[in-house]
C-alpha cells in the first residue's frame, strides 16, 4: 500500500507551524505518523499538506517540576515509560504507553500523536477498494454512519491507551496557538464527535502534557485487554488511580466510546466507601451506564460490556491490596 | 535470473548427514542479500493488476474499459476476449477463469487486467473500468448448497453444487453400532484458515524477442504453473518459463497460479516490457486460497474397555467456486478421518462443495488439520465417557506397522504412533500435570490436553510422485545441485546441499544451489505433501552416488592409480590413501567433459498397495499413502475464568519423523506447525458474511505474535524409514495438526467445557464456561 501525493512541510518553530494550520485547512500535523500514514495509505485521510512537528525544538521532555510532571509533546511513548520517575510513581502512565501497539510504535510514537489518534471504525480504517463496495461512510466525507445505520453522525470509537491513564492521573495540557498559549483539562480536548473527535482550536497544537503532582501520590493501574500480547489496539482499556491521602477515585475507559470516557458515576459511588466485594458489586452496573458502545470494531458489544466492569474490579482489587 | 546461489560463513569442515549445519540461505536472508520475487525490477517496468468483481455471484453483463484505456499512462486494460487459449486454470479440474467471462462467482473473481506506467496510474485505471453485473442469489453453506433449488456456482456441473463426494465403507459400517458399548457423537465447525504469508502473491515477467515468456513467481509448483499458463493463455510449453526463487512463505496458499497466469497474458501485451504484479495484503485475503471450512459429523463407538469398534463420518468441505485442490484436500482429510487407530468397522462419507465462499485450497496438513481436530476431540471425549485416562485409551487403540487404517491402508512403512506417546506419558509436563494444575492462581484454572497425529506423505497412488535431481561438478571444482522443488522456507534446499555434501565429503562452501527453474532444472513435482527432501533427496543420492564414481574414475586415471580402491574425496580434492597423491576438484572439472560431470537421476515415491474398495475418481484424487509420519503433542494451558482467554504455557511434541536430516531444521519446522496450529485453534477467524470477507488485513484477522507463543519442546522419534534417503520422513505439515486437539482437550481439562468451534476465542470459551450453548 501506498501513500497519497502530498506536500511536506517541516517548520522549525511552533508559530510557523500554526501558521500553515491556520492556512490550509487541509493540513495534518504529524509526529511519529503510526497512526496517520496508515490512514493515508487507506485512503481514509488525505491530507493535502503534512506538517511535519520533527524540527520543532524542545518539545522531548520529562521534566519535574515543584507542582507538576512535565512532558513535551514530541517525546516518544518509550521514553516516556522508561522515566524513572513514570515508572515509579506513574505506573498506569508506565503500563499504557508501554502497551502500545509493538516496540516499533512505541519508539516512533509520541505521546501528543498517540493522545491525538483518530478514532477507529471497522468500516473506516480499511482500504478505498473495501470500502467502495458500499456507500461513503459519514467519517469518510459521506452521509451514513454504517454502525449506527443513520445519517450524519459517526460512531468511530476512540483506542488509545495513553489518554485513560492521564485522564485518571487529572492531566492537562498546554495548547499552542499563533497568539500564545492555553492549559486545559485533557478532558476538554475530546469533542465525543466521532467524525471530528478532537476540539482543539483551529491553528492550535497541543505542545505538553501536565500531571499535577498528586498524581504520584496514590495507586495508579491500567488494565488492557486485547487480542494478543503486542501490537493491538485495547478490546477494552481501562486506568485507576486512587489518592492514598483522601481515598478519592478516579477511573477513565478507553475503546468504548467516541471519546475516552471517565466513569463519574462510579467514582462518586466509591467516595468515602472501602473497597470491598460489596462495592465492587456495583461496577458492572455503573461502568456500563458510562459509555455509548457501538459494533465499531470486531469484537463483541457483550464481550466488552463484560470486559469494562471485569478491568475496572480487577484493578479496585488491585488497589485494594496496597491499602 | 538463474543465479547460483553460493555460501558464505560456514565451517570448514565437510557436511554431515544429522548435523545441525546452519541453513544455507539463512545468511544471505538474514543480511538481505537474497533476491525473493518481489524483489525483482527494472527501469521500464510495467506495473500489472487486476479488477475484481467485489461480488459473490452475478452474470456480466458488460465490462466498460474505454474510460480506463484513455487515461494516460495505462497500456492496455485486457479482459476475457483478449485470452486465446482455454481461460481456465485449475489443478484437477480446470474450472477457474483466468479473467472471468460469463459470471463472477465470488467476490476476489479477476475480471480485467491492466497494464500501467506505474502504480499510482494503475490504481486510478482500476477505478475507472466499470462492471455491469446482474446480481444472482448466492449459496453461502455447504449444506444449504447440496440441497434441491440451490443456486448452481457452475450451471454445468454435472454434480450440481457438488464438486468431489466419497463415500467408503469398511467391516461392517455402521451396523458396528450396535455391538459397542459406549458410542459418543460430536458435530465440529472450523473456519478458513489465511496463509498471511510475509510475501504475498507477486511475478515478474517479460517476453523475450524469440516469443518465449518468463516468469519469475512466488510459487510452489514452477513446472505445474508452467503447463497451466501455456495451455490457459494459448501459448506452447516450450514458449514458457517458470522461475521460482525462494518464497517469503507458502504454506500451501501459492500450490497452483496466482498471478502466473495473468502476468504470462500481461507480458504478451507489454510491447517486451517486463511486467511486475504484487498482490496487496488485502487483494491477498480476498483473492488467495484459504484453508477450507469444514462441517464435521463424527459418531465414535467402543467396547466397554476402551477398544474402538467403529466409526462413522460425515464430512463437508467448502471449496467455495472453484476446485482448485478441494477434491484432493477433501480425499486426504477422508483418509485421515479415523486417525492412527484401529478401528474394524468405518463409514465414511465426503462432499467437497461449490459455493460463492472465497476459495478454499492447499494449506499445510491439507485437510488432516480439520478431522484431527475433530477426531482427537472425539477420543478425549470417549476416554471421559469410559473414566480412562485419554493418553491410555490412544495407547490402546493406536497402529501399529502392519496393521489397517480405518479405510483399509495397510501401514508397511515406520509407524512410530506409540513410541511418540510413550515419550510424551515419561515427559515431566505430563508426569507432573496434577502438582502443576494444583498450583493455578485465583481465576485461573489449568489443564493438560494431548493429541495423537498421523500425517500422509506424498500424491497418492495413482498421480506419479516423482523427482529428477541433477548434479555436476563444476569448472572451477564446486558441486552444483539443480533441484526443481521449490524452497519455500522449509530448508529443502539446505537437505540437499546437505545429502551432497555428505556424500562427496564436501564443505559447505563448495556447494551451489540452482533454485527451480523449468529451463535449468528437472521437473521433480511441487514443494508440497510432506514429499520435498523425501522425494528429491532419494533422487539426489542417486545423482551423488553416479557423480562420485565418475570424479573417482577419472581422479583414478589422471593419478595413474591402478583402480578407485585407494581413492578419496576430500574437501575440494581427491586423495590417494596409498601413495598420498591429490587431485584438486578443480583440475577435475576442467578436465572432465560436460557429460561426465554431469549426473542425473530419478526416484519414484512408493504408493499403497491395498486393492481399496473405492472409485477410481477417488484413487486419483490421491486416496492411499505408503508413507506415514506420526506424532503426539501436549498442551499446558492455563485459562483466565474471567476474561476466558486461553494461554498455552508450555508445549510437547514428539514426531515420528524418520532421521532427521538437520536437527535444526527438524526443530524449526515442528515449531513453525505447531504456531500456525496454534493460530488456528486460538486467534484465527476469518470471517465471511454473504460471501463478503469482513476481516480483509491484519488489523481483524489475529494471527499470534511470538508473545502469544508458548515454550516449545520437539523431541525427534527417529525411528528408520525404509525407503527414506538415510531414514528420512518427511514433517513440514505434520504438526500443524496438534495444536486444535491438544488445546481443545487441555481447555476441557481445565474447566470441563468442550469447545465445538474454531477458533476458541476467549469469548466463545467465556461463553463456554457460563454453560451457554457455543453454536
Amino acid at each position: 500500500m501506498r501513500l497519497p501525493k502530498f506536500d511536506y512541510r517541516r517548520p522549525e518553530r511552533i508559530q510557523e507551524a500554526c501558521a500553515i494550520l491556520l492556512d490550509q485547512p487541509c493540513a495534518k500535523l504529524m509526529a511519529g505518523g503510526t497512526d496517520l500514514l496508515v490512514n493515508m495509505k487507506h485512503r481514509a485521510e488525505t491530507p493535502s499538506t503534512i506538517v511535519s512537528l520533527k524540527a520543532l525544538p524542545d518539545l522531548d521532555f520529562v521534566q519535574k517540576t515543584n507542582s507538576a510532571l512535565r512532558i513535551g509533546a514530541l517525546t516518544p511513548l518509550k521514553k516516556v515509560y522508561n522515566d524513572p520517575f513514570v515508572a515509579a510513581k506513574l505506573p498506569a502512565l508506565a503500563i499504557a504507553a508501554s502497551s502500545v501497539g509493538s516496540y516499533h510504535h512505541q519508539t516512533m510514537g509520541t505521546i501528543g500523536g498517540n493522545l491525538c489518534q483518530q478514532t477507529r471504525c471497522k468500516y473506516f480504517n480499511q482500504s478505498k477498494w473495501w470500502r467502495s463496495s458500499r456507500p461513503l461512510c459519514f467519517k469518510a466525507g459521506g452521509e451514513l454512519c454504517h454502525v449506527a445505520k443513520r445519517e450524519g453522525v459517526c460512531y468511530s470509537t476512540y483506542c488509545g491507551d495513553v489518554a485513560p491513564a492521564l485522564l485518571a492521573f487529572g492531566a492537562e495540557v498546554i495548547l499552542t496557538g499563533a497568539h500564545g498559549l492555553r492549559q486545559v483539562p485533557l478532558e476538554e480536548i475530546f469533542s465525543g464527535d466521532g467524525k471530528t473527535p478532537l476540539k482543539i482550536g483551529r491553528g492550535e497544537i497541543l505542545t505538553e502534557i501536565v500531571i499535577p503532582n498528586q498524581a504520584a501520590d496514590g495507586f495508579s493501574t491500567y488494565g488492557k485487554s486485547a487480542n494478543r500480547g503486542s501490537i493491538d489496539f485495547p478490546i477494552v482499556g481501562a486506568a485507576v488511580w486512587r489518592s492514598s491521602s483522601t481515598g478519592e477515585s478516579r477511573i477513565a475507559l478507553t475503546a468504548v466510546d467516541r471519546k475516552p470516557v471517565r466513569a463519574r458515576r462510579l467514582e462518586d459511588f466509591l467516595e468515602g466507601k472501602q473497597l470491598n466485594e460489596e462495592t465492587f458489586q456495583a461496577v458492572d452496573g455503573l461502568v456500563a451506564k458510562e459509555s455509548r458502545l457501538m459494533p465499531s470494531s470486531i469484537d463483541s458489544l457483550s464481550y466488552k460490556r463484560k470486559l469494562m466492569g471485569l478491568l475496572v474490579q480487577s484493578a479496585l482489587s488491585e488497589a485494594r491490596g496496597g491499602e | 535470473m538463474g543465479e547460483v546461489r553460493r555460501h558464505k560463513r560456514h565451517s570448514e569442515g565437510a557436511l554431515h548427514i544429522g548435523a545441525s549445519t546452519p541453513r544455507a540461505d539463512a545468511y544471505a536472508k538474514v543480511t538481505g542479500a537474497e533476491k525473493f520475487a518481489a524483489d525483482y525490477y527494472s527501469s521500464d517496468m510495467v506495473w500489472a493488476g487486476v479488477k475484481r468483481g467485489a461480488a459473490p455471484h452475478g452474470v456480466i453483463k458488460g465490462i466498460f474499459t474505454d474510460e480506463a484505456c484513455k487515461a494516460p499512462g495505462v497500456i492496455a486494460v485486457l479482459t476475457h476476449r483478449d485470452i486465446r487459449g482455454s481461460n481456465r486454470q485449475g489443478v484437477v479440474r480446470k474450472d477457474q477463469p483466468v479473467l472471468a467471462d460469463k459470471k463472477v462467482r465470488h467476490c476476489g473473481d479477476a475480471v480485467a487486467l491492466v497494464l500501467a506506467e506505474d502504480r499510482e496510474t494503475l490504481l486510478r485505471a482500476l477505478d475507472l473500468i466499470r462492471l455491469d453485473l446482474e446480481a444472482l442469489p448466492g449459496v453461502f453453506d455447504v449444506e444449504e448448497a447440496l440441497k434441491d433449488g440451490a443456486p448452481l456456482v457452475h450451471e454445468d456441473n454435472a454434480g450440481g453444487n457438488t464438486l468431489l463426494e466419497a463415500h467408503i465403507q469398511t467391516g461392517d459400517g455402521l451396523t458396528a453400532f450396535e455391538r459397542c458399548d459406549e458410542v459418543i457423537e460430536g458435530r465440529f465447525e472450523t473456519p478458513w484458515q489465511e496463509h498471511a504469508y510475509l510475501e504475498t502473491e507477486v511475478g515478474w515477467a517479460q517476453q523475450q524477442n524469440d516469443g518465449k515468456v518468463v516468469i519469475v513467481a512466488s510459487t510452489q509448483t514452477p513446472f505445474r504453473d508452467r503447463a497451466e499458463v501455456a495451455e490457459a493463455i494459448g501459448l506452447d510449453l516450450e514458449q514458457v518459463r517458470v522461475i521460482a526463487p525462494y518464497t517469503g512463505g507458502a504454506f500451501g496458499g501459492k500450490d497452483g497460479i496466482t498471478v502466473q497466469t495473468l502476468l504470462a497474458l500481461a507480458a504478451l501485451h507489454s510491447n517486451g516490457r517486463p511486467v511486475k504484479m504484487w498482490w496487496e495484503r488485502e487483494e491477498s485475503f480476498i483473492a488467495g486460497t484459504k484453508r477450507h471450512p469444514t462441517r464435521l459429523y463424527y459418531r465414535l463407538g467402543a467396547k466397554g474397555d476402551g477398544v474402538l469398534h467403529a466409526l462413522a463420518a460425515r464430512l463437508y468441505f467448502d471449496t467455495g467456486p472453484y476446485d482448485h485442490l478441494g477434491g484432493v484436500v477433501m480425499t486426504l482429510a477422508l483418509e485421515h478421518a479415523g486417525g492412527a487407530y484401529r478401528i474394524p468397522h468405518a463409514l465414511l462419507d465426503a462432499w467437497c462443495v461449490y459455493t460463492n465462499n472465497p476459495i478454499g485450497g492447499a494449506f499445510r496438513a491439507f485437510g488432516v488439520t480439520q478431522v484431527t481436530a475433530a477426531m482427537e476431540q472425539m477420543m478425549d471425549m470417549l476416554a471421559a465417557r469410559l473414566d480412562m485416562d485419554p493418553l491410555e485409551l490412544r495407547l490402546k487403540n493406536a497402529l501399529t506397522r502392519g496393521e489397517k487404517t480405518c479405510v483399509g491402508v495397510t501401514l508397511t512403512g515406520s509407524t512410530g504412533l506409540v513410541e511418540c506417546l510413550e515419550r510424551v506419558e515419561r515427559h515431566p509436563l505430563r508426569t507432573e500435570r496434577y502438582a502443576w494444575k494444583a498450583a493455578a492462581g485465583p481465576f485461573k484454572r489449568r489443564g493438560v490436553g494431548i493429541a495423537a497425529l498421523m500425517h500422509a506423505a506424498g500424491y497418492g497412488t495413482v498421480v506419479p510422485d516423482y523427482a529428477n535431481a541433477k548434479i555436476e561438478l563444476t569448472p572451477e571444482g564446486k558441486i552444483r545441485i539443480y533441484c526443481g522443488v521449490v524452497d519455500m522456507g522449509q530448508g529443502n534446499a539446505s537437505a540437499n546441499a546437505q545429502i551432497a555434501g555428505s556424500i562427496l565429503n564436501q564443505n559447505m562452501d563448495s556447494m551451489e544451489l540452482v533454485l527451480p527453474d523449468t529451463d535449468r532444472t528437472l521437473p521433480s513435482g511441487s514443494a508440497s505433501a510432506s514429499r520435498c527432501t523425501y522425494t528429491f533427496g532419494n533422487a539426489l543420492i542417486g545423482a551423488a552416488e553416479i557423480l562420485k564414481n565418475r570424479i573417482l574414475q577419472k581422479a583414478a586415471d589422471l593419478l595413474m592409480a591402478p583402480s578407485t580402491d585407494d581413492l578419496t574425496l576430500a574437501p575440494g580434492k581427491v586423495v590417494n590413501r596409498a601413495t598420498g597423491a591429490q587431485i584438486p576438484l578443480s583440475r577435475l572439472g576442467r578436465l572432465m567433459a560436460e557429460s561426465e560431470r554431469t549426473a542425473i537421476s530419478h526416484f519414484r515415491a512408493p504408493v499403497a498397495k491395498d486393492r481399496l474398495d473405492v472409485t477410481d475418481e477417488l484413487r486419483l484424487h490421491g486416496l492411499g499413502h505408503a508413507v506415514i509420519s506420526y506424532g503426539a503433542h501436549l498442551a499446558a494451558v492455563e485459562v483466565d475464568e474471567i476474561t476466558g482467554a486461553v494461554e498455552v504455557v508450555s508445549y510437547l511434541s514428539a514426531t515420528d519423523c524418520g532421521r532427521a536430516l538437520n536437527p535444526q531444521i527438524y526443530e524449526q519446522q515442528i515449531h513453525g506447525g505447531i504456531c500456525q496450529g496454534l493460530g488456528f485453534a486460538l486467534f484465527e477467524d476469518f470471517r465471511v458474511e454473504q460471501g463478503t470477507v469482513k476481516s480483509p488485513d491484519l488489523a481483524t484477522y489475529i494471527i499470534p505474535t511470538a508473545p502469544d507463543t508458548p515454550n516449545m519442546e520437539s523431541l525427534p522419534v527417529e525411528l528408520h524409514e525404509p525407503t527414506g534417503p538415510f531414514g528420512l520422513k518427511g514433517v513440514g505439515e505434520i504438526a500443524t495438526n496438534g495444536p486444535a486437539p491438544a488445546v481443545a482437550n487441555a481447555l476441557a481439562d481445565a474447566c470441563g467445557i468442550r469447545m465445538f468451534r474454531l477458533p476458541m476465542t476467549p469469548e466463545r470459551v467465556l461463553l463456554a464456561l457460563r454453560g451457554r450453548e457455543t453454536r
